[in-house]
């Protein structure tokens, strides 16, 4: 396959690669609907559209961003199918932020499940309308004509014409309002091992990140932030910052108490001298009270809370009754820690403010929230924001959720403003680590009743942590319904009475959303939980849950759904069949219930997230007292696969993400501090802890769901399966590098 | 005073204090940004280039190491040679980048180690890369690529 070009908005603009007074634009208006709307002439501002040159070059503008996810290459692979676009004629535009192009954030899994559907019918439209502009030119009909690899064909009498050359004539034609959609089996570039449209670019060093931006006159800002959300600055040496070879501006800037902190920028003519001359301030800040949280009494208090009867979020039956009439009852409680996001790329942001206005280029998961947000800052209404600011985007060099909250563009945008000048803020590890948007710390406690064959009648439980609603509401504390459902509310298995209950508990550390959301807390304790039920019940674990999954069965939990805006147009149940076939293909692959070999064990966990359904064995042994992982083995349903290879490499890196939270992930907190601050002390998964990983996708007709997020969830659970199958030992507080194996 | 730089073979004069690491010289001074910033601590790799042929952690390296006669850089944009051309295509063919953003510094790695070792084993290309840092879990697809690399050179 060859290699296809990204263009820059200016190009996009000018019209040298991109869209000319004679292309043919096709906008979606809506995204999620169908509607389909056809515009000729200048750039319009359709929400994502496709655009034909008389060159029959064909520009795409790609509404969400690319941060490793793979979903820029595949929503390409998506419009270019129907299209019967030549590979080699595409080009891409990835949107800056924009109300017209819908939904932008590129989170929750959904690029590719929102975008499906309404992608093709776009790529459809447009080739009915070149073919109906060869019909006309011809004057053949329609049903005589076929379009392949950016052309349409007469079979009947040999002729061919390249879509460039139809441009003028589909320009006037109307767009078709339901266009038909191809066969699957006809499909040229969905489901094909295409590789991704970064890859060279990457491979040679010249894609274009967040870090690499520069702008005309811009100066590079190094900032030292306050330690707790709120602290106040008391002293620091400007004088000798300024004396720092390079640094040629030291500005105090306020944080707003909620997303971001009082901090001092030193400005430098390079991001070392800016680095340098901060050290150099030796700025001192104010002791907060001893009243800001800490780790221990933290965890204690998760504790106390998660034993007290909470919020109800789901009852059904009675779990009172079914526990007294239990032949047995089991009780725990799990422990995960606060975990940064520690992207490769720290944060960065570039921004220049004029007056009331501003421009930015950033690496962002969300530039439409960013853009409303620095349009805040400067003192507009949502409504003006778009006239006010533009948010340009940039590759991102790796984001799991913590490229969604605008803080740093707002910093950026401060000290923009103070210097009046463009800059770049760069973020060092340390402060990534130390002033992040934080997964909760948090605590789940489980109960079950189980009768005498072993069968639970009832299960309760009790997740304790603070609200990711608290990035965007201050002070919301209780969790919400959508954190709820994640992993828990929606557990799908046949249990008669069932009782779960929730507490908030605030935190003095900013939280947010990590790859995976709630579901890697509940996801892990559930699995783990389940794991122990079966043992006490003696029966093997992936046995017992298919017996508690039963005959397939589809269950709405809107609980997630409500807040997701891929559902407003698809329905996505809980499809408890699909959950059993990954078990059954998991287990089958991994060898489940094989003889393992002297000082190994295997673990196994399911979970279905993002609609997207999952299931891993993992081989575990314990070498010199700590765990090693040597194979993991996959099987994922993620309905239609566009991209093989990426859907794998997904699940390769989310088994790499969710084994580095597992083993070693713990944000610890003293007194509202962060305690860590770079890969010493924050270490993430190396190469030579990599396990061999063999992933089976499952084939199905079923519209794609995501795959950034749903290969993390069972990862955790199916190492502590294993370890516990092992040695015997149950883990209850993670990370498990904090305990101890002879 | 400027200070002088072979890079990529071409002389850079720089003006900046010996301590400056390499990695800034290059991205800010120099304007080669290909080599990228992680954690500034020589624990992730992501700013590995070569000096006098061997793999070093550019943001720990101060510009003073460099300076000077018989002294050369190569970044990823000067990567040059049959070992580097094979390592960027088994990059390419195995679908390696994620995100993107380690693996210049994946690359730069891994073709110091084909240069000194033309068949590694897994083990190998283990102990030779377990200093650069993947947060988008690259590994597998990295040491398949490798050895894909080392057989297209053989091949060559
Ligand atoms: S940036 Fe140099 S080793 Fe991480
Ligand atoms: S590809 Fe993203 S950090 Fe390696």
């Amino acid at each position: 396959m060859s290699k296809i070009t990204k263009i820059t908005r200016r190009g996009f603009l000018k019209g040298s690669a991109g869209i000319t007074a004679s292309s043919l634009l096709l906008g979606i208006s809506v995204p999620g609907s169908n509607a389909v709307a056809s515009e000729t002439g200048k750039a319009l501002a359709p929400s994502a559209f496709i655009s034909i040159e008389e060159s029959g070059i064909i520009v795409l503008v790609i509404p969400h961003q690319e941060m490793g996810q793979g979903s820029m290459t595949g929503l390409i692979q998506i419009l270019a199918d129907e299209l019967e676009a030549e590979w080699k004629n595409i080009r891409y535009f990835q949107a800056p932020g924009h109300p017209d192009y819908g939904d932008q954030r590129t989170v929750g899994s959904f690029s590719i499940k929102m975008r499906y559907t309404p992608f093709r019918q776009a790529g459809a439209a447009a080739k009915e309308m070149l073919i109906a502009a060869a019909a006309k030119i011809w004057d053949v009909p329609v049903a005589e004509l076929a379009a392949k690899e950016g052309a349409v064909y007469h079979e009947k009498s040999g002729k061919g014409i390249a879509y460039g050359r139809l441009v003028n004539v589909a320009r006037s034609l109307p767009v078709p309002k339901n266009p038909k959609l191809k066969k699957r089996e006809d499909f040229n570039y969905i489901g094909k091992r295409i590789m991704s449209v970064d890859s060279a670019d990457i491979v040679q060093g010249s894609a274009v990140y967040g870090m690499d931006v520069e702008v005309p006159g811009m100066l590079h800002a190094s900032l030292e932030r306050s330690p707790t959300l709120t602290g106040k600055i008391l002293s620091y040496d400007k004088q000798n910052a300024l004396a720092v070879k390079g640094v040629v501006d030291v500005v105090e800037i306020q944080g707003n108490g909620w997303m971001t902190n009082n901090a001092v920028a030193v400005l430098a003519s390079n991001n070392w001298a800016a680095i340098k001359g901060r050290k150099a301030l030796n700025a001192q800040w104010e002791s907060e009270s001893e009243s800001l949280e800490s780790d221990k009494a933290y965890r204690i208090q998760l504790r106390e809370l998660a034993d007290k009867a909470g919020k109800v979020e789901r009852s059904e039956g009675s779990f009172e009754i079914a526990r007294k009439n239990a032949e047995q009852v089991i009780s725990s409680s799990y422990y995960s820690p606060y975990l940064a996001h520690a992207p490769l790329e720290p944060m960065v942001a570039t921004a220049s403010v004029n007056g009331d206005s501003a421009e930015l280029w950033v690496p962002t998961q969300d530039p439409q929230f960013d853009t409303i947000a620095v349009a805040g800052q400067l003192g507009h209404e949502p409504e003006k924001a778009f006239e006010k600011v533009k948010v340009n985007t940039t590759l991102v060099g790796g984001a799991f959720g913590r490229k969604g909250v605008p803080d740093y563009c707002m910093e950026a945008v401060e000290v923009s403003k103070a210097i009046k000048k463009p800059v770049k803020v760069t973020w060092t590890r340390e402060d990534e680590i130390r002033h992040g948007f934080y997964r909760p710390a948090s605590m789940q406690k489980y109960e079950a009743a189980l009768d005498k064959y072993g069968y639970p009648t009832g299960i309760k439980a009790t997740s304790v942590f603070h609200t990711i609603l608290s990035t965007y509401v201050p002070g919301a504390v209780d969790p919400i319904p959508a954190e709820m459902g994640m992993g828990l509310v929606e557990m799908p298995y046949r249990i008669d009475n069932v009782q779960i209950e929730s507490h908030g508990i605030k935190s003095d550390v900013r939280i947010g959303f990590l790859r995976s959301v709630c579901h890697t807390f509940h996801g892990w304790s559930l699995n783990n939980f389940i794991d122990e039920v079966a043992h006490a019940a003696n029966v093997n674990p992936v046995e017992f849950r298919l017996s508690l999954l039963g005959p397939s069965r589809e269950l709405i939990y809107h609980n997630w759904d409500e807040y997701n805006p891929a559902a407003a147009y698809l329905n996505y149940p809980f499809k408890t069949g699909r959950l059993s076939n990954v078990i059954q293909v998991a287990a089958e692959q991994g060898a489940w219930g094989q003889k393992m070999p002297e000082g190994h064990a295997l673990g196994f966990a399911a979970h279905k997230s993002f609609n997207s359904y999952v299931a891993m064995v993992m081989d575990v042994s314990i070498d010199r007292g700590s765990v090693k992982v040597h194979k993991v083995t996959a099987a994922v349903d993620v309905g239609t696969v566009v991209n093989p290879s990426y859907v794998k490499a997904q699940v390769e890196g989310g088994i790499v993400f969710g084994l580095t939270a597992a083993l070693y992930g713990s944000i610890t907190v003293e007194n509202g501090e962060v305690q860590q601050s770079n890969f010493n002390d924050y270490p993430v998964l190396r190469i030579n802890e990599m396990p061999r990983v063999d992933i089976t996708l499952i084939d199905s007709d079923e519209i794609p769901t995501g795959i950034g997020e749903p290969g993390v969830p069972p990862v955790a659970p199916a190492l502590c399966n294993g370890i516990f199958n092992l040695t015997g030992k149950r883990i209850y507080e993670l990370p498990v590098s904090k305990h101890k194996f002879i | 005073m400027a200070k002088s730089l072979r890079i990529n073979g071409r002389q850079y004069e720089i003006d900046a204090d010996d301590d400056t690491p390499i990695l800034w010289a290059l991205r800010d001074i120099v304007g080669l940004k290909g080599s990228k910033f992680g954690c500034g601590m020589g624990l992730c790799g992501a700013c590995t280039v070569h000096l006098d042929g061997e793999p070093i952690r550019s943001c720990i390296t101060p510009i003073s190491a460099a300076m000077g006669k018989g002294h050369a850089i190569i970044t990823i944009e000067g990567l040059s040679g049959e070992g580097s051309l094979a390592v960027q295509q088994a990059w390419m063919e195995e679908h390696v980048p994620q995100c993107g953003y380690c693996q210049a510094g994946q690359i730069m790695s891994a073709a110091a180690l084909l240069r000194r070792n033309k068949k590694p084993s897994d083990a190998d290309i283990d102990e030779a890369m377990k200093g650069n840092i993947c947060r988008c879990g690259t590994y597998q697809r990295i040491r398949t690529a490798i050895h894909r690399a080392a057989e297209i050179l053989e091949g060559a």
